[in-house]
């Protein structure tokens, strides 16, 4: 479903990704895993086709991101870290205006804007999205994504500001979203949601993926917690010492 | 692609009426403010006008006329043009400076002819007033001299006309071929023809800046640019959408300057006692669909531009300080060209923007021509392409794009 073949991005002489080999199938979760700056958010950017890649190929569905772009956006969804809604939108104007741009049946739509607004206890429809809190307004992108239930979802830390009940439904949902043959890319921070959600998972540090193995497996390898694999392998392991330090 | 863009131009409009302040400049502030600002400029020039008629002047007078009855003449023509007090006693120079309503006659005669020299402060508008009134006065008594030497040798002034002068107005129309109506309604088609093309100009491109910036560059800076990125809309679709909102507001908001200016210039007129100026100007159906056009074609490029280099800038003071160049070019194409009639050289009408303001010129007055309108239309849309073009190519470029990635 994702694949990615000697994936590069460079901004200048900076590498932010390095040589990135993805494969993703039909029906994981799949868990991008990274310290801050370690490339993953210029990662789901280039699958996403937010950005060109400096070098190497992306294949979503069976289809170049290079030559498909558009066919591929129809049928994948994409939550960033960052619910940049326009301010000046209600809610309900914000899900219009992306069912207009997916051509969307409104009868349908109506239904499953529903559904997810009681999952996720979404009231605030006819607010303008300028008087929407971050958590409210990532509930908002959320559901502009679901109510489509694409194929691919790219979900790039979809919990940071959800309260504890919606994190807990999205993260229900994704698996039952998976069960039924989607394919879910995420990136997160939260090491404890990557242990219990993700089918594998992949951590890249510096721009480079440094470890790629289904949780089961790298906690048999490593015979620790994900969270302490993932610091070992980040090379943050001296937290004690800097706390000690402090 | 176009139905897409036409959602991207909704999108764009819906959430520009709903901002308070937006509607304020875009909608209400341009139909409000030229009338308050010609009214109150027609207020105050009427209330100057009637200061200075209703004001009290002193001439001081330092005659060397030998007869009594020739400076009583002076003084009975000087009263008869305005309020002023006679002062016999000289002329102290310094008095007429700091004194705005003092003004100066020096009269003699050299032989039979009065020689008068008026002196003011041109610096001072009361006593230019004054000067001009007592000029008007001793132009009387030159008349009334005259028309009592001719009749005192026999002779008739009003056989002393051997021209009568006529007029006939051609290519304006008047109630029963009235000439004072047509030339009143020629003169207010000259005025329209002089101020409404600079005036469009001005206000197309100046009511799209900020709108423009907003919706490249401060969305880029705001980061919902993202949004649409991710969609399944091109980008091409994301670059016409967004001119074709920023033509859309700019002719809704040129359309209203228009209607502010107009009504403005009305009471204007009204004020300073000429509202029976008709209100009208010599246009037919096929002018006004001309007109149309021409305006379009001025927001296309106007917008063209605008959303070309605020989606160049990597943010809306970037973006400013791009733009503001190009206005002011524009603003010197649009007063370097305010008093020229239409009807130019054919290569004016392959530059841009001044072809826009001579066929506006040619259409109001009349010298409308097939081949200058063409080529105009021809430029002005090859522009069009062009800009769109480069936007849609800048919309698919990595480099501008990647200002709105965190």
């Amino acid at each position: 479903m994702i694949r990615s073949v000697g994936l590069t991005k460079k901004f200048g002489d900076f590498i932010a990704v390095d040589n990135i080999n993805l494969n993703v199938n039909q029906g994981e979760i799949f868990g991008f895993l990274g310290p801050n700056g370690a490339g993953k958010t210029t990662t789901i950017k280039m699958l996403t086709g937010t950005l060109r890649p400096t070098s190497g190929s992306i294949e979503i569905l069976g289809m170049d991101m290079k030559n498909r772009a558009i066919e591929i956006k129809r049928r994948i969804g994409v939550v960033p870290d960052e619910p940049k809604i326009y301010e000046h939108l209600k809610g309900y104007e914000f899900l219009e205006f992306i069912m207009s741009i997916y051509k969307l049946d409104k009868a349908e739509m109506k239904v499953k804007i529903e559904e997810l607004c009681d999952a996720f206890e979404i009231d605030y429809l006819d607010k303008l999205a300028g008087e929407m809190s971050h958590g409210m307004r990532q509930k908002l992108m959320l559901i502009s994504v679901l109510m489509r239930k694409p194929e691919v979802l790219f979900l790039d830390e979809p919990t940071v500001g959800l309260d504890a009940k919606s994190a807990k439904i999205l993260k229900e949902l994704l698996m039952k979203y998976a069960r039924e043959g989607a394919t879910v890319f995420m990136t997160t921070h939260i090491l404890e949601i990557a242990e219990k959600m993700c089918d594998r998972v992949a951590i890249i540090n510096k721009g480079q993926i440094i470890a790629e193995a289904s949780v089961s497996d790298l906690k048999q390898k490593y015979q620790a917690s994900l969270e302490d694999i993932f610091l070992a392998l980040t090379a943050t392991n001296d937290i004690k010492d800097i706390v000690d330090s402090l | 692609m176009l139905k897409d863009a036409l959602i991207i131009m909704g999108k764009e409009l819906r959430n520009i009426f709903r901002d308070k302040r937006t509607i304020f400049s875009t909608i209400i502030l341009p139909v409000v403010l030229f009338p308050v600002m010609f009214g109150i400029i027609g207020l105050i020039t009427k209330a100057n006008e009637e200061a200075k008629a209703k004001a009290e002047y002193t001439v001081y007078i330092e005659s060397t006329l030998s007869q009594p009855d020739e400076l009583t003449k002076v003084i009975d023509e000087i009263h008869k043009v305005g309020n002023f007090g006679i002062v016999n006693d000289g002329i102290n120079e310094k008095t007429i400076e700091s004194n705005s309503t003092a003004v100066g006659l020096k009269i003699g005669k050299n032989g039979d002819i009065f020689v008068a020299t008026v002196i003011y402060n041109s610096v001072k508008e009361k006593s230019t007033y004054a000067a001009q009134k007592i000029r008007e006065a001793l132009m009387n008594l030159n008349n009334e001299l005259v028309s009592a030497e001719l009749l005192s040798r026999g002779i008739n002034p009003q056989e002393l006309n051997f021209v009568q002068v006529n007029d006939m107005v051609v290519g304006v129309s008047a109630e029963n071929g009235n000439v004072e109506e047509a030339k009143a309604k020629g003169q207010f088609t000259q005025m329209l023809a002089a101020l409404v093309p600079y005036f469009l100009l001005i206000y197309i491109f100046a009511g799209s800046m900020g709108l423009g910036i907003d919706t490249t560059a401060g969305e880029k800076e705001r980061g919902s640019l993202s949004i649409l990125l991710v969609n399944q809309v091109s980008r091409t679709s994301i670059a016409l959408g967004k001119i074709l909102y920023l033509m859309l507001m700019s002719i809704l908001t040129s359309v209203l300057n228009l209607v502010g200016l107009v009504i403005g210039l009305y009471l204007e007129m009204s004020f300073l006692g000429e509202a029976n100026m008709p209100f009208s100007i010599e246009l037919d159906a096929i002018g006004y669909l001309l007109l149309f056009i021409t305006v379009i074609l001025l927001a296309l490029i106007s917008s063209g531009i605008i959303i070309f280099i605020g989606i160049l800038a990597r943010s809306v003071k970037e973006a400013s300080g791009y733009i503001t160049p190009i206005y002011m070019i524009i603003l010197l194409f649009g007063i370097s060209t305010m008093q020229s009639e239409g009807s130019k050289a054919f290569y004016y009408y392959a530059i841009p923007f001044i072809n826009i303001i001579f066929t506006m010129k040619d259409i109001f007055i009349g010298t409308f021509s097939v081949a200058n309108f063409l080529t105009m239309l021809v430029v002005n849309s090859a522009l069009v392409v062009l800009f769109v073009y480069l936007t849609a190519k800048i919309f698919n470029s990595e480099k501008v794009l990647e200002v709105t990635v965190e």
